[in-house]
């Protein structure tokens, strides 16, 4: 297992290369100078010369090869660089808009999970009856509508209708509600379609009709039997839903003004900030992979079906 | 009543959903929200007041930036030599009086017994570091090129400095009034200013929380006296509607940049009042005289006879908008009232093309950047100019990208706002006409040798009558060839909550004076 | 028992059916049944609420929104449908040479997936929608390449559960070449949840191409998809609640309908669950 896990990780590594020069090479296919839109919408009346001493100071006159060289060498020894606009570190940039995301995403997904679990567990207990049919509905529904508009919505009926929550911002608990059922909104119905889908299919293991065969009671056979094995890819999915949400949160981050990890990365890749565009996406690449493996890794003490050798 | 069709209508789509979602959050919480700070209070209100400013200041060395987000907060803890008031006139801050001493050379007084927020003292040391500061290319500043001209800082005395110029250059003055000039403790630039900010101005850092907000508290031993609000947060809210939501929750105490749709909707509101005034910028159309059917001259008259920009003032901007065909608005020094220009007139731009030989329809590209306004009247202009047989391809981008798109010479026409930062039309007119600025921000590659001079000679001159003619001539002549068109001059906005009181906004959002204001 | 019948077991699956159906008509038929030109500005007539005129109501350029709806439908649905057809053809392919080539070509391409997956998806398609400039067309790019893992894994899974299968080891046994092998043998058992998977994906392409609008890198003027018009009728509401509405309920529609079908097919083609009841 710790052999699995090692070999696992090594093969992290040519990925994250793999991130890193592809983010190199989108930045440099893009047509045009990036000095320009470093320098931004205010910095109006320069000069020619101005231009070309700031594109010389950030280094981007540089073949591209170097620059990517450069950036592999200093970030093997920890160092991400400094952002191009306002020249501040971008693993303190970085450091201080991660706590943001993960909160959103631990609370949105725990949220996700414990409602849309249980939904998916009513669907396959009562597979095709109105029962399964309105909760998937309702399940879909969340999922069928943009996440702005929803968190549009949301905010003015919670915010200022209600006057129940605040609109907006971080601080209390009470500000991450509304960002965390929008979030939770959309992944409720990826959730309970997983957990509909494989408990279906565990439920017609053999062992689950020996149990059903011997007389014990229908909700022991969902609970105790089937449901750990339907977890598998429930787990999975979660996984899946946790690394996707670190850094894709980006709307609605921007919606409720929450100070994260997307939201950097967007405003980044406006202002051509290539070192911040670099740094936070080959973070999130790096959390994203250790969390498959972690989910990976989490199978073998679930089902001791999966071996590693 | 029709305020409340959308939420209703969302209540019961999402009826089931948001008692399951929200579930986690506080439906059952009915406590007063600490935040809400117009309660009912009896007391004396707590003098502190909540910002929205709609993007992350990246850094608070006012040096190390070139941006109207940065500017907002550092122009809170610095201050500059000179100070543009609200009235238009340059006034005193840090620099008490200046007098010219020759042609090249100014000579400013100092005010004395002020000291830097770290303790260092206030003279014309300071004033040296930070302008030569700005100009070192270590400090890979952006905004260098606003003391450029610069050749010489001289201390004379303590409290006492010469400025010189490598070439006369009239508009030092209003250069010495931008944000990025302001002055910083030396002691504290050793350190990093961006994130330890140390200046003369009013308020302090208290906190700053990158992305979320930035605190700031008042300076008790500020050289104009201990400004009354105790506190200002400043929080960052990159949407324009999350921004008004939060101003009618009573979260927000100030917002700028009103759409014109809202201004009923806000003053309705007997908490609420939004304002307008003319500000700095202007809004205007260029096009790329280099090659192409807009080399013609005739393609550029008949678009500019095709756009009803009275109309577009009245109607589409509400009133937010002053028409004018000046490319600086009528409250920058160089400004010419009653500019002749073409008049709005679709079937002579027709014949117009005609008459040129121009085959309609004629394709045509526009760039612009994101942004409600410019694509707001990007469309407009685009279902104008098809009425005379322009097929206009509009090209909506962000910033950065639009900055690239235009960079290049073989871009169309393109849509920008500007801002004549320094109030002087020198800072525009230079930059968008001398020839020698190809490749910067005259891209619509006019060259005319005539117009190069005067400009040069309007940089030159110190009376302030002559430079005006000169500008006259300028625009005239600018009219004549129409390498722009001048849309109109947005106005500027914000709104507030009436709790606070004498705030001031000197032209623009970035310049908002809070020293005497307070909360009622 | 036919297999309509079969499917029409699933009441939600037929009804998403014809609600994408009628959708996909109202596009389709939006000249004929477009009020007015969905470009016409009117400036004297903007924001106005929902009348006899403009069932809709108007846009902030006095527009018809209903004939815009319409319009936007055409956009909406070909932004949803399109990348789903180049992510799968692609991803099919990928996952078809992976799984059936194995080794070296297995561990390569699987690889550069990792690359791709471990971009989070709307990074990816901001930067391709920078790299290659907005509009439609790039934005639907940009949604085909994020898409496109997803189908080369499923594909490639498949494919190796199937490759040991009797009947494949036997075609290769006769001697058939390596692509009759992929066509005739093992794409047409990949379909069945090749076409669950893509159906469901429209949806998610319709709204990603909606969240790429908000972030301002969508369709261009005049262009405008349902998503566009939600994102720039944002900064009218509450006031012009027409605005959020009606494009509103047509996105809903839309996912949900091609969501409720996805769920239908798959139920429908699951293997096992035909010899059950």
């Amino acid at each position: 297992m710790l052999r699995y896990a090692a070999r696992r990780l090594l093969l992290v590594l040519p990925v994250l290369l793999g991130v890193t020069l592809l983010v190199f090479l989108l930045f440099y296919l893009t047509p045009g100078d990036p000095t320009r839109a470093i320098l931004g919408q205010e910095a109006q009346g320069l000069s020619v010369e101005d231009i070309e001493q700031l594109r010389h100071q950030l280094g981007l006159d540089r073949p591209w090869y170097e620059q990517y060289l450069d950036f592999l060498g200093n970030a093997v020894r920890g160092d991400l660089g400094r952002t191009f606009r306002g020249d501040r570190p971008v693993a303190g940039e970085i450091a201080a808009r991660f706590p943001t995301t993960l909160r959103l995403t631990v609370i949105s997904l725990t949220v996700a999970a414990v409602v849309g679990i249980p939904l998916g567990v009513v669907g396959a207990v009562r597979r095709n009856r109105w029962a399964d049919h309105l909760v998937m509905l309702i399940a879909l529904l969340g999922v069928s509508m943009p996440t702005f508009w929803v968190g549009i919505m949301l905010m003015q009926l919670f915010a200022l209708e209600l006057r129940l929550l605040p609109p907006s911002g971080t601080g209390t608990w009470r500000h991450m509600v509304l960002p965390a059922a929008t979030v939770a909104l959309a992944s409720i119905a990826f959730i309970a379609r997983m957990t509909r889908s494989s408990l279906i299919e565990a439920l017609r293991e053999d062992y689950i009709r020996t149990a059903r065969a011997k007389g014990v009671a229908e909700r022991m056979v969902v609970f105790r039997h089937a449901l750990r094995n339907a977890f598998i890819p429930v787990l999975t999915t979660l996984g899946l839903e946790f690394g996707s949400l670190l850094g894709g949160a980006v709307v609605v981050e921007s919606v409720f003004s929450l100070p994260g990890l997307g939201r950097l990365t967007v405003d980044a890749i406006k202002g051509r900030d290539l070192p911040l565009i670099q740094g936070s996406i080959l973070f999130v690449a790096v959390v994203f992979s250790l969390v498959n493996l972690i989910v990976d890794l989490g199978y073998a003490g679930l089902d001791p079906r999966i071996r590693y050798d | 009543m029709k305020k409340r069709v959308l939420p209703l209508l969302l209540a019961l789509s999402l009826a089931v959903l948001s008692a399951c979602g929200g579930g986690g959050g506080g439906a059952n919480n009915q406590n007063q929200n600490q935040n809400q700070q117009n309660g009912g209070q009896t007391a004396a209100p707590e003098q502190v007041i909540t910002i929205a400013h709609s993007g992350d200041p990246t850094t608070l060395d006012p040096h190390k930036s070139f941006n109207g987000y940065v500017f907002t907060v550092t122009n809170q803890i610095y201050e500059t030599l000179l100070y543009r008031a609200a009235d238009g006139s340059l006034q005193p801050r840090l620099a008490t009086e200046w007098t010219p001493v020759d042609e090249t050379t100014w000579e400013f007084k100092l005010r004395e017994g002020v000291k830097f927020s770290d303790g260092t003292p206030f003279n014309a040391e300071a004033v040296k570091f930070s302008l030569e500061r700005l100009a070192d290319p270590e400090t890979k500043g952006p905004g260098a090129f606003i003391v450029n001209m610069i050749e010489e800082i001289t201390v004379v005395d303590d409290h006492t400095v010469h400025i010189r110029t490598e070439v006369p250059f009239t508009p030092l003055l209003a250069h010495l009034s931008h944000p990025v000039t302001a002055i910083v403790s030396p002691t504290a630039a050793a350190g990093d200013l961006a994130k330890e900010p140390a200046g003369t101005g009013p308020f302090l850092l208290e906190d700053w929380k990158a992305g979320d907000s930035v605190t700031l508290k008042a300076n008790p031993d500020y050289w104009g006296g201990k400004p009354r609000l105790e506190r200002v947060v400043l929080r960052v809210i990159p949407e324009a509607g999350t921004q008004l939501t939060e101003l009618k929750a009573g979260t927000v105490d100030l917002i700028t940049g009103v759409q014109p749709e809202r201004f009923d909707e806000i003053e309705s509101d007997p908490q609420l009042s939004a304002t307008k005034f003319l500000g700095w910028g202007s809004m205007f159309l260029g096009f790329n005289m280099k090659e192409g059917p807009l080399a013609t001259p005739e393609v550029r008259q008949a678009i500019a006879m095709a756009i009803d920009r009275q109309g577009i003032v009245d109607t589409l901007r509400q009133g937010m908008a002053q028409f004018g065909n000046s490319l600086v608005p009528p409250t920058v020094f160089g400004s010419v009232e009653n500019l002749d220009g073409p008049e709005y007139d679709p079937e002579g731009a027709k014949a117009l093309l005609a008459q040129a030989g121009v085959t309609t329809p004629l394709k045509l590209t526009l760039n612009t950047f994101e942004g409600a306004e410019t694509q707001q009247i990007a469309q407009a202009i685009q279902a104008q100019l098809s009425q005379i047989g322009i097929d206009l391809e509009v090209v909506v981008t962000d910033y950065g990208a639009f900055a690239e798109a235009i960079a290049q010479d073989d871009h169309g026409l393109w849509l920008s706002s500007w801002g004549t930062v320094t109030m002087d039309a020198d800072y525009t007119l230079w930059a968008l006409l001398h020839s020698q600025q190809h490749g910067a921000d005259n891209k619509a590659f006019y060259a005319n040798p005539q117009v190069d001079q005067w400009l040069e000679e309007a940089r030159l001159t110190p009376d302030d009558a002559q430079r005006q003619a000169l500008y006259r001539q300028i625009q005239e002549q600018v009219m004549a060839d129409l390498p722009y068109l001048n849309l109109y001059y947005p106005l500027s906005s914000y709104a507030k909550n009436d709790r606070l009181q004498g705030e001031v906004f000197p032209f623009a959002a970035i310049n908002l004076d809070l020293r005497q204001a307070e909360v009622k | 028992m036919t297999s309509w019948r079969r499917f029409a077991r699933n009441r939600l699956a037929v009804a998403g059916l014809a609600v994408f159906l009628l959708l996909v008509l109202s596009a389709l038929l939006a000249p004929y049944l477009a009020p007015h030109d969905p470009n016409l500005q009117d400036w004297k007539i903007r924001l106005q609420p929902p009348s006899a005129e403009h069932p809709f109501g108007t846009d902030e350029f006095g527009r018809d929104l209903l004939s815009r709806t319409l319009y936007g439908g055409r956009v909406s649905l070909v932004a949803g449908i399109v990348p789903v057809v180049i992510g799968a053809s692609a991803g099919t392919l990928i996952g078809l040479v992976a799984g059936y080539m194995g080794g070296r070509w297995d561990q390569v391409l699987m690889r550069l997936l990792d690359v791709l997956l471990a971009f989070p998806m709307i990074f990816l398609a901001l930067a391709i929608v920078g790299t290659l400039g907005p509009g439609l067309l790039n934005a639907m790019l940009a949604v085909a390449v994020v898409s496109l893992p997803g189908y080369a894994r499923l594909v490639r899974g498949q494919v190796l559960t199937l490759r040991e299968r009797d009947y494949v080891v036997a075609a290769q046994a006769a001697g058939a070449t390596h692509g009759r092998v992929l066509l005739r043998h093992l794409l047409p058992n990949i379909l069945s949840p090749l076409l669950v998977q893509a159906t469901l994906s429209v949806g998610s392409a319709i709204l990603t191409t909606a969240s790429l609008s908000f972030l301002g890198l969508g369709t261009q003027p005049p262009t405008s998809d349902w998503g566009e018009m939600l994102a720039s009728g944002r900064q009218y509401l509450p006031e012009a609640w027409w605005l959020g509405v009606f494009p509103g309920l047509f996105v809903m529609l839309a996912v949900l309908s091609v969501n409720l079908l996805g769920d239908g097919l798959r139920d429908y083609f699951d293997p096992k669950a035909k010899n059950e009841r």
